[in-house]
């Protein structure tokens, strides 16, 4: 027993590494790797004492990832903004080309809504120059002859009268505003139905002429065409009385009117012309149409 | 008192450190072909320079664990580790008395015969699995970092296990 005790001894280092390569290659052939049981039990122990340690050594990495994570994200995100600004300034101009297309949109709905005498028929057209000066107060339109545009058709907008053609070119007209020193147009007030002459004298009021001081006329009174005389339909507005001077010794007073029509902003404007002046050319009727725009 | 009772445990500690290390998740897709065996340099070092606190029990039980935590068949790892602490106490003389640079050579040998055995095993035991960028891989890793690992070792040995 001795001399086992001894000889176990002599040779230990031999047989501890028999014995571990053999139990080795048993762990190796008799245990699987989805046995239930101890092996898992002994599998989470060490994962717990290894996990925290590696999480540890491992916090430099993941500061370093979040960090290259953030820096890429950073110029990702200036990358969306040029972009993005680039967007921006390339849509700007198309942002103000919808405003003004929704605006030319809503002016032509209303041109579209303007009452006509029946005896008239329209013609569209765009306000392409300002011709006025200290001596004329007249515009320009891209409706002329060819597009069925006569001498004397009525001129309005929206708010009202705004003149009539004197002058008709091919494909442009020539518009005489109730500004003008020459424009003459027979009115009455809307209220108490005075007649009377509404005057421009190239200011950017109209006065009234031929009233007389006993007429029935009032302050803020709406003055409207008569449909007397050559052109203007009848009940088109022309303004509203704003100043009334009954003084001096003559058998007028002095009435002052405010246009209806802002002159200076006027863009589109529908012309009324009589169909008997269409019938007497022989010419079809043209439809209620824009004409291409400059 | 109690360093002194951790003194021949500091081999098994180092050991266990770098088997810590080794099975980091470092995020680099080559990580899995060039992870360096750290473990084994360890093994390595302390077999050849103190072997009476390395032996094939240690070998056995960090080759356990190392088959634990990358769930490669249970004494895979432990059989190869043996073998190789085995291979290096055989020739540990030898090896001792050759400068560092012929030791490179050495470990990259022990590396590739250690994939080797785990090839061999696991061919066995699961059929067939050879993956060539692993299998050259691992050693020429495991002997680029060898240098900076067996500074650290020495370091240690010289703090801890000096003249103890």
């Amino acid at each position: 027993m001795v001399e086992l005790f001894a000889l176990l001894k002599q040779y230990r280092n031999g047989l501890v590494a028999i014995l571990v390569l053999v139990v080795a290659l048993v762990l190796m052939l008799s245990v699987r790797s989805h046995d239930p049981g101890r092996r898992d039990l002994i599998s989470d122990t060490v994962l717990d004492a290894v996990g925290p340690i590696q999480r540890v050594l491992l916090s430099p990495v993941v500061v370093y990832r979040q960090t290259q994570a953030r820096i890429t994200e950073l110029r990702q995100l200036d990358q969306e903004n040029t972009r993005m600004k680039a967007e921006l300034k390339r849509l700007r101009p198309l942002g103000t080309l919808l405003e003004e297309l929704a605006q030319e949109n809503r002016r032509l709905h209303q041109l579209l809504n303007i009452p006509v005498d029946s005896s008239y028929y329209r013609i569209a057209a765009r306000v392409v120059g300002d011709s006025s000066s200290a001596f004329a107060r007249s515009l320009l339109i891209n409706a002329g002859r060819e597009e069925g545009v006569v001498v004397n058709a009525t001129v309005v907008v929206p708010e009202g009268l705004l003149g009539r053609v004197v002058r008709v070119g091919a494909h442009t007209s020539l518009v005489l505003t109730l500004l003008d020193l020459n424009s003459r147009i027979p009115v009455v007030v809307q209220r108490s139905r005075e007649r009377a002459i509404a005057a421009g004298f190239n200011g950017r009021k109209l006065q009234l002429e031929f009233v007389s001081k006993v007429a029935d006329i009032e302050m803020d009174d709406r003055i409207i065409t008569s449909g007397t005389g050559e052109g203007f339909p009848k009940g088109l507005v022309v303004g509203r009385v704003q100043q009334l001077i009954s003084g001096g010794s003559g058998l007028f007073r002095q009435v002052t009117v405010v246009p209806a029509v802002d002159f200076d902003r006027a863009e589109e404007v529908v012309l009324l012309i009589p169909l008997q002046t269409k019938e007497a050319e022989a010419l079809p009727l043209p439809d209620d149409a824009l004409p291409s725009t400059p | 008192m109690i360093s002194s009772l951790l003194i021949p445990w500091v081999p098994a500690i180092s050991v266990w450190f770098a088997l810590v290390v080794q099975e980091m998740a470092l995020p680099f897709e080559s990580w899995s072909v060039l992870r360096p065996d750290l473990v084994l340099i360890a093994l390595f070092y302390w077999r050849l320079y103190r072997s009476d606190l390395c032996g094939p029990v240690l070998a056995f039980a960090v080759g356990l664990l190392l088959d634990l935590l990358s769930g490669m068949p249970l004494g895979l790892n432990g059989f190869s580790k043996v073998v190789i602490v085995l291979l290096v106490g055989h020739f540990g003389i030898r090896l001792r008395a050759a400068d560092f640079l012929h030791l490179l050579p050495v470990v990259w040998l022990l590396v590739l015969l250690e994939q080797g055995i785990q090839w061999l095993f696991f061919s066995l035991l699961r059929g067939s699995s050879f993956y060539l960028p692993l299998f050259i891989g691992r050693p020429i890793a495991t002997m680029l970092v060898m240098p900076v690992v067996v500074f650290f070792l020495i370091r240690i040995h010289k703090s801890w296990l000096e003249d103890r």
